[in-house]
Parts: structure tokens; sequence; C-alpha cells
């Protein structure tokens, strides 16, 4: 008998440390009062350092600024994703929250009713009301605004190396024709150097087929909704990219090369161009150096194609901040939002750069100098937000000074920003209205996965384009493609 | 082992010795190359790995690779680990050795249904959601005990556990009963000591899996004064998504040195598990 | 359940009593069933809601099955998974206990522990830095594998890219991160064989294949079945290696159920519908475990399950 109650109780002795492991999380006390905000973001804001120490030196920040109690919850970047899935379908919503691909979670959110009609909220706010409109225009839902971005639209081009230009021979303006480009690029080819190659290629392609007027997706069209992928200027597009593959200009192993690997080898001199965001390009500047081939980048805004169409590939709104349709103190998240986002010294120490002190001490030079504890948690500040945030910052006049290829590359960069919205192709990519079509809502991903199957088959050559178009019209038909416009028509 | 007791080696045995050990060598080379690679990989500097180029000869040397790993973030993330492994493990080996041991007697009154309903759960899943309302409504969300209690029994190591201690004889089991012992001094004084091996083996796969716990941690910690090891080295590892504004960009050395760093303290007790599985060979000493 | 038939209730009480330390024993084993895996598994009624699709979740019925049954895209990642399982059943089930039995016939104890080692290495990779590993050696520009057959006057494969070889990669890359982890059960169940086992069968006049015929596989049959059964359990859930490794080229042989669920349930947040795909894959698994079990059985002197 003895026994029984020893076993017994050992075993009710580890489920019971177990669960007093658990309780010993929740006994904070509560301050009463003061709203609780509840925010998640990824771990490559939050003053870009895994310290929980440093995270909580920005918690403090905005604490202050904005006098609610922040609970942040900063899981990595690469399972930022999965966290607020589980989050938002078990019912604890975050209350304030970041979101990736905007462009089509925020209809599919709005129409789950999960987050929060903001447009009264940011007509109250001064500041956010100062932004500049065209910001929330790719995304009105039913002319309601639901999101607060945190920078500028993302807009890529193509990025040459300027010495291998030179080196080669290869003359190609701001906005080239697709001709040219193809003619020119060539020269590259057999040099033992990758010409141009793109990662991640369905999504960049859209930089290709803006030449051609095409859109891949079903998108709105003279006020009607049609399937983008099957439409002639599409089929252009595809045997346009498909001849630069032919001719070895796009690169045999797009298919499997990381963005990563892609710039590295740009920043080598191990391949003469890449796609990228045009906020990268100091990066380019500052990489090119420390890879030992320094060399300045010429940016390719768009390429012109036979009808005279063309646009840099516009992300439009891809990240952005929204507020939990369950939040108790909804004036307070928006409050929170808006300073993270228009603060002068909070979004710097958000974004980018951290707290002074903490993150990074300033040398006798005035450089920022990361501080030991932060270098070894993953810290690496970016200066990002000198040219793309919407704080309006006098590159002349900073707390800190400036290596001098950014002091260079700076105002260059933000030149380029500038210059590339007169470039900026469309983005239909929040056309479609969720909720509308069931069926649509639904194989959306898959209509994504086999245009992107489809479309790689006919560039690498395994089918030809008209020979792949079929197998798309088959697809189209297996899922009643048709009856989907015309549900999303009527 | 059964090779000791051959005397003679035969013309064919000698071939065969041959074929295996030019196999095996080959097997070993697929596994060294890339090992290699991650190795000199994470002892490279930063000019030497960009471009992503395939490296079997170092080029360079340093350890700031490591000692950029080494550090505060690290060591706090490190002690959770540790505690989650060491403490997870025991409680693994707690629940499930006993149960293992009462499923593999054969008179257990339904025992077929038990054993039919704990595999059912081994092929049903719900996903993470219900899992997630269960761990929130006990009150461990943002808990450590969050990342052991909920998975702190594997259907698999239970099946082998079962599996082995029921081809123990019960001759063996019978006399002990017949001396008066009951199951609970049954399992500690003869179970245990005959099933060592197999005990080592589920004992690496439970300490392996609580150390290399990554999703749960995620899901159900909310503090990131409570992550453990692999969320804070993967963290470091994988660069910034595109979509989410860019941000720390690493190289593929820190990613290596990153790697080799997580799996080094479970790689360590390796060979101390493997020491327990010759012990198993007493099973033969007290039949024969 | 057969004693049961011996006596009426008084017997099945004298026996609870005579199990009441088997059943103490069993106590926190099966709370811990009941807690995290019995009440989680009651969102197996999703799979007849909408949840997570619309704002207000109804129940459905049927309406998510029909769905799975009738889609194309389902069926062609369904049969792709039944491919790739079978493939994953043939190659690699065989590989851990192949190398264990290999590496046991080696002489040099310290030679038998360093591979065992070496290639236990490889499980300690995330599937995202063995993807970039087989990319890498695969590459048709700068791999080693196409050096290789190029030394011997082959052309370079993209093999990540081509519709014929991304299976035979999935299955290797497998094999190659897992192989180690599989070998140790049976590096711990071989040390049970007993040497004088061996000892008669040599007297017996059986040569190396006449002793694993009738030694070494008979000793460790128990063990062989229970890992084929393990890994039937979970063959059909292969995903996280797929998703990290397939591309655009080959989405064609490559999408598998889970991909294909991650895809079109939670990527779209149509958590009924995933569940649903999950339910139906589960009742396929059980089907091919339970009937496995029951074929072995008569092998066996206990079945496994």
């Amino acid at each position: 008998m003895k026994k029984i109650v020893f076993a017994l109780l050992s075993s009710l002795l580890l489920f019971g440390f177990g669960f007093s492991l658990a309780a010993e999380g929740k006994g904070e006390a509560k301050d009463s009062g003061q709203p609780e905000i509840v925010l998640a973001t990824a771990d490559n804001t939050y003053g870009l350092s895994t310290d929980p120490d440093l995270q909580n030196e920005i918690t403090r920040m905005i604490e202050e600024r904005t006098g609610a109690i922040i609970k942040p919850i900063i899981p990595p970047l690469a399972s930022y994703k999965d966290k607020i899935a589980t989050l938002i379908n078990s019912g604890d919503v975050p209350d304030v929250f970041v979101i990736s691909q905007a462009m089509t979670a925020i209809p599919t959110m709005v129409a789950r009713e999960q987050i929060l009609d903001l447009t009264g909220f940011i007509a109250a706010s001064p500041a956010l009301s100062s932004l500049n409109p065209s910001l929330f225009q790719d995304l009105k839902i039913d002319g309601k605004t639901y999101f607060i971005p945190y920078n500028y639209p993302k807009a890529k081009a193509i990025f040459l190396r300027k010495d291998l230009m030179a080196q080669y021979g290869v003359n190609l303006s701001e906005a080239p024709t697709t001709e040219e480009f193809a003619r020119e690029m060539k020269k590259f080819v057999g040099a033992g150097i990758v010409p141009f190659c793109f990662p991640k290629w369905v999504d960049n392609f859209q930089y290709f087929y803006n030449s051609f007027g095409a859109w891949g997706g079903v998108y709105k069209k003279d006020g009607k909704f049609i399937d983008g992928f099957q439409t002639p200027e599409m089929m252009q597009a595809l045997a346009y990219v498909r001849s630069l593959y032919q001719s070895g200009v796009l690169n045999q192993e797009f298919i499997t090369t990381e963005n990563s690997a892609m710039r590295e080898k740009t920043y080598t001199a191990k391949a003469a161009s890449d796609i990228d965001y045009v906020t990268n390009y100091v990066n380019y500047v500052q990489n090119t150096e420390n890879a030992r081939k320094p060399t300045d980048m010429h940016l390719i805004y768009e390429l012109v194609g036979p009808a005279g169409k063309g646009g840099a590939l516009n992300e439009a709104t891809q990240t952005a901040w929204v507020v939990s349709s369950r939040t108790k103190y909804p004036e307070a998240a928006v409050k929170v939002i808006e300073t993270i986002v228009m603060d002068p010294q909070i979004y710097p120490a958000f974004f980018g750069l951290g707290v002074e002190n903490a993150h990074y001490t300033l040398d006798e030079n005035r450089m920022i100098v990361p501080t030991d504890r932060a270098a070894n948690s993953g810290y690496k500040y970016t200066l990002n937000y000198l040219s793309d945030s919407f704080i309006n910052i006098d590159l002349k006049n900073l707390p800190f000074a400036l290596s001098e290829a950014m002091e260079k590359g700076l105002p260059l960069q933000k030149a380029h920003i500038d210059a590339i919205q007169g470039h900026l192709g469309p983005n239909h990519g929040a056309d479609v209205p969720v909720g509308v079509s069931m069926n649509y809502d639904r194989v959306a991903p898959t209509i994504k996965s086999t245009r992107e199957s489809i479309a790689t088959k006919i560039v690498v050559g395994s089918v030809s384009v008209q020979e792949g178009m079929d197998e798309y019209a088959n697809f189209w038909k297996s899922i009643g493609g048709d009856s989907i416009l015309q549900e999303l028509n009527k | 082992m059964s090779n000791k007791n051959q005397i003679k080696v035969s013309p064919g045995r000698r071939a065969f010795n041959i074929f295996n050990i030019i196999f095996l060598s080959l097997v070993c080379l697929v596994f060294i190359v890339p090992i290699w690679n991650v190795l000199i990989t994470s002892f490279a500097k930063d000019i030497d790995v960009m471009g992503n180029d395939y490296l079997l000869i170092p080029k360079s040397f340093t350890l700031v690779n490591y000692d950029k790993v080494l550090h505060s973030g690290y060591m706090n993330a490190f002690k959770n680990s540790i505690f989650v492994a060491v403490a997870g493990t025991f409680l693994s080996m707690f629940i499930t050795l006993p149960l293992g041991y009462a499923l593999s007697q054969k008179h257990l009154l339904g025992r077929n249904i038990f054993m039919k309903l704990i595999v059912l759960t081994m092929l049903f899943d719900a996903g993470i959601m219900p899992f997630y309302i269960v761990v929130r409504s006990l009150g461990l969300i943002n808990s450590i005990a969050s990342i052991i209690l909920p998975v702190s029994m594997s259907t698999f190591n239970l099946i082998i556990i079962k599996n082995y201690m029921s081809s123990i004889p019960e001759t063996l089991l019978e006399s002990a009963k017949l001396d008066g012992c009951n199951d609970l001094v049954i399992l500690f004084r003869i179970v245990i000591p005959l099933s060592v091996s197999v005990i080592a083996a589920v004992t690496l796969f439970y300490c392996v899996s609580y150390w290399n716990r990554y999703f749960e941690v995620i899901m159900f910690i909310n503090d990131s004064r409570k992550y453990t090891l692999q969320v804070v080295l993967r963290s470091l590892m994988f660069e910034s998504d595109e979509s989410l504004g860019g941000g720390n960009y690493v190289y593929g050395n820190l990613k290596m040195a990153v790697m080799v760093l997580g799996m080094l303290p479970v790689l360590i007790i390796y060979p101390f598990i493997q020491k327990h599985f010759v012990s198993g060979l007493m099973v033969g000493g007290i039949k024969g | 359940m057969k004693k049961r038939e011996k006596g009426g209730n008084g017997y099945l009480i004298k026996q609870m009593k005579d199990q009441r330390y088997l059943f103490l024993m069993m106590l926190p084993g099966l709370v811990w069933y009941i807690l995290f895996k019995y009440l989680p598994l009651m969102g197996l009624s999703l799979a007849f809601t909408d949840y997570g699709f619309r704002s207000r979740v109804s129940f459905i019925g049927f309406e998510n099955f029909r769905r799975l049954l009738t889609s194309h895209i389902f069926w062609n990642a369904f049969r792709n998974t039944i491919i790739i399982s079978i493939a994953n059943i043939v190659f690699y089930f065989p590989a851990p206990l192949i190398i264990a039995l290999l590496v046991n016939e080696l002489k040099n104890a310290r030679v038998q522990k360093s591979i065992q080692f070496l290639i236990y290495i490889p499980y300690f990779f995330s599937w995202v830095v063995v993807g970039s590993i087989f990319v890498n050696l695969l590459s048709p520009s700068s791999g080693l594998v196409n050096h290789i057959i190029a030394l011997f006057g082959g052309k370079p494969i993209y093999f990540m890219a081509d519709t014929h070889f991304f299976r035979p990669v999935l299955i290797t890359s497998y094999i190659w991160r897992q192989v180690g982890y599989g070998s140790v059960i049976y590096i711990a169940s071989l040390t049970t064989v007993e040497p004088h086992l061996y000892e008669a069968a040599t007297i017996d006049g059986a040569g190396r294949w006449g002793q694993l015929w009738h030694v070494t596989l008979p000793g460790i049959r128990s063990t062989i079945v229970t890992m084929l059964l393990l890994n039937l359990s979970h063959v059909l859930l292969i995903f996280e290696q797929v998703l990290v490794m397939y591309n655009a080229a080959v989405y064609d042989v490559a999408d598998v159920l889970q991909t294909y669920v991650y895809r079109e349930g939670v990527l779209s947040g149509d958590l009924g519908y995933s569940v649903a795909v999950g339910m139906f894959t589960s009742i396929i698994t059980v089907i091919l475990v339970f009937s496995t079990n029951r074929i072995s059985s008569r092998f066996l002197d206990d079945p496994i399950l």
C-alpha cells in the first residue's frame, strides 16, 4: 500500500511541478487604468535584436511615449506568419500586429471580421491624416481603411554592375526597350559570369509582364474581372522571358537560386545583375566594397515593351500594421501604431537602430558602433529608414555620422526612389474582393502555384508557349474558372 | 559482436569483408563531404563564403563566427534548452516506462483496447489550433511547462519500449511474482536492468526531440526570455523575409557556426548513450 | 481478452485487483493521453465546418470531403504522395537495417562507433540546411555530382528542376538525413541477439547468410516490424522536406498532400478543410497500419500494436 501511495504522490508531484512552472508565468500584478496592448511583430524589427533585455528597452520607450502597457510577442521572422495564424484562429488575437503580403491578407482579414476599420481613427489623428492619401489608395475596401503602412511602397528595379557594363561594353538606359535589353545583355553570355538571374521568379516576373501590359492572375480590366494569365499579352511576355533563357541571358539555375545567393553573386562580380528593391541600393554599394569588388550600380527602372508599355515592379503595400477587431482599447492601439510609425525617435529605434547606449554607442567620430551585447544577438543596424520612412529626416543633420559610402550612397538612393515613382507599374493584387466567390477564395493559392509551374515549363522550354497555355486552360476548366469569373462579375 | 566467435575465415567471408569495407567507406564519404563543408564554412571569413560557392578546401580560418554566436542572447536560451531537455527527458521516461511495461504484459486487462486507442492518437491529428486551445485552457501558455508537458510522451517511443519489454521471457517475471514482488518492483529490479540498450536509445530520442523542439516553443511561448536555443538560433539563421521589410543580413559562415553550436551539446551525449548499446547482452547472460 | 471467458464478474474483479499496480503505472500515461491527445482530437469536428474561412462558423456537413474528393489537384497530390511513400518504404525503410547490419560486421569496435556517430550527425541539420546542401551538391554548373558526371563524359543534369530526378533526390536526401537516426534502434536491438545462438548456428554449419537468415533477422524481427509500422504511420505526412526543396519546375511531381493542405487550407485560413484532408490521410494510414499489423502478427509471438 505504501508503494502505491508513493507512486501516486510522485506522479502527482511531477505533474504539479509542471503546472507550478505554468503558474509562475502569470503572477504579475496588473496596473489598473492603463490600457494593456499586446503587440506582435517579427524579430527583424523591435530594435533588430533577439536579446530580451534589449527588446525591453524598446518596450520601455513605447510605454513612456504612449502611456500604455506593452506586451510584446516577437517570434523569429521565419515563424511569424505561423504564430500570427494560430493566435488569430484560436481567438488570442494581439491588439496590434504587423502583417506581410498585405495586398492579399488584408481583404481576407476584413472579410473574416478580424481587423478593425481605422478610417475614423486615422482622420482623428493629425499625424496619420497628414500621410499622403495615395498610400492607402491601393488597399481601400468599400472606401474604408483597415491598415497603417509604415514605409513607402516598395519597388524593384534591375541592378547592373557598372564596372562589368563598362568592361563588356554594355550600354543600357534607365528605361531601355525589351529588345535593347536582350541584345545588350547578351554581351555577358559566355564570359564566365551570370548575366542575369531572378530568384523567386514568379513574384519578380511582374517586372517583365508589365512591359507587355499583362497581369498574372485574376484582375479587373475595364471594369470586368478577367484571368490575366490567359491573354495574348501574357503569351508575349512568356515568349520574351523564354527567349532570354534560351539566349543564356537568364541563368539556367534561376529556378533554385535564392535571393541571398543571387545578391552575393552580384556583390562578388560573379553575376552582372540582379533584380532587387530600390531601397537596397546602399546595400549594394556597401557590400560590393566588402567583397573587394567595389562598383556603382546602374538601375533599370523599367523595360519598355513593343507596344510602349512597361513599369517597375510595384509591390504597393507589402507590410502594414493592423488592429484586432476584438481589442478593448482601440484608441490606445492606434496611438501605439502612430507612435511607432511617426515618432522621430521611436521609428528609428524600432525599425533601424535600436536604442543608443543599449544597442549601439557612438565612437569619437560619432559613428555607430554596436554594443557587444547587441552584436551578439543578431543585431545589425540598418539605415533604410532614412530613405523610406514617413518621417522627414534631414540627412545633413543626423545625430550620428555616416560612413563615406553611406554619405555618398544615401542621397543617390533617395534620388533613385524618387525617380522610380515615375516608372511604377500597376498593382492589381487587391482587385478581387474576398467573400464574393467562395470558390475563388479557396482555389486562389492553387491558381497561383499552377501559374508558376506552367510559366516555368514554358520558360525552360519543356513545353511550347501554346502547349503550356493549353495545359493551363485545362486546369482552368477543372476548377470551374469561368464560373468563378461569372461569380465575381455579378 | 557476432564475429568474435568466428575463428576461421573462409574466402567467401573475406570477399564479403572487402566488399563491406569498400561499401561503408563510400557511405562515410557521402556523409563526410557535406559535413566537412559545413564545418569549414563555419570557420571561414565572410569574404570567402560570399557568392555561395561550394567550398571543400578551406581558404581561411577564423573563430569570429563562433565568437559572435556564443554570447548573451545565446546563454539565456541555452539554459532554457538544457532545462527543457533534462526535465523533459526525465518526465518523459517517468511516464513512458511504466506505461510501456504495463502494456507489454500480455495478461493486462483491456490491453488490446488501450493499445489501439493509443495508436489511434498517433495517426489522427486535428492540427495545431485545438492543441493550442487545450494547452491554453490548462493555463500553460507562456510557461516553460508548455514546451514540456504537452509533448512529454511519444507514442513512437512508447511502442518501441513496450515491444522490447514484451520480448523479455515471461518466466523471469513469473518467478519474481512468486517471490512476492509486485509489478513496480519487477519493473525497477528486473525489466529496466534488462532493457538498458533500448532505454538508452529512447532516452536519446527524447532528449534530441526536446532539444530540437521549435514549433511548440513558437506557438506556446510569447515572452522572448523563455525562448529556447533553437528559436534564437533560427532567428540568426534565416535571413529576412523580403516581404517583411528586409533587415539583418547573414552570411553562410555564421549560419553554419550557428548550426554547429546548436547541435554540439546533444551530439556530445551520443557516445555516452552509445556505450549502453552493448549492455543489453545481459539478457543472454541471465537466460543462459 | 480470452481470459474473461474463463470466469464471471468475480474473476474479473480478482484480475483487476491483481493488476492494480499495472493500472497505477498506466495512470500518468493515460492521463497524459486524455489531456494532450484526446482533448485536442475533438478538433476533428472542425472538418465538418468552415472554421476560419468565414467570420461566422457554420456546420457544412460533408461539404469539405466532397470538395476534396472532386478536386483534381487533391488527387494529383494524393498520387504523388503515394508514389513517394512507396519509394520511401522500399528504399528508406531497409536502409538503417542494412547499415546497422553491415557496421555490425566490422571487427573494430571503435570504427563501428565512429561510423554510427558520423551517420547520425545529419539528423541535426534542419531540412532547410539539407535542402541547400543538396542544391549545392547537385547544381549543374558548380555541383560536385555534376563535376563527377562530367569527368565520366556525361552531360550535367539539373537534378532539382528535373521532373524525372526530383523524387529520387527527395528519397536520397531523406535517407541521408534520417538513416543514422533510424539505425540507432537496430544497433540497440542487435545487441540483444544471444551470442550462443551464433555459436550453435556455426556448429550446425551455417555460413554468413545462414546466420543472418536463421539467427540475426529472426532475433530482431519484432524490431523490424515495429519500425515498418512506425514508418507507415507517418509516411503519408511528408511535408517540411518537400516544402523547402521543391520549386515551380517540379510542382507536378512533388506536390504532396501536406503541401496541398498547406496551400489551400493553412495559407488561405480554411482550417476546416485542412482538418478534413488530414482526416482523410489518417483514415488511409489507419487502414495501412492496422492491416500490416494484422499480417505481421502471424510471424510474431505478440502483435506489435
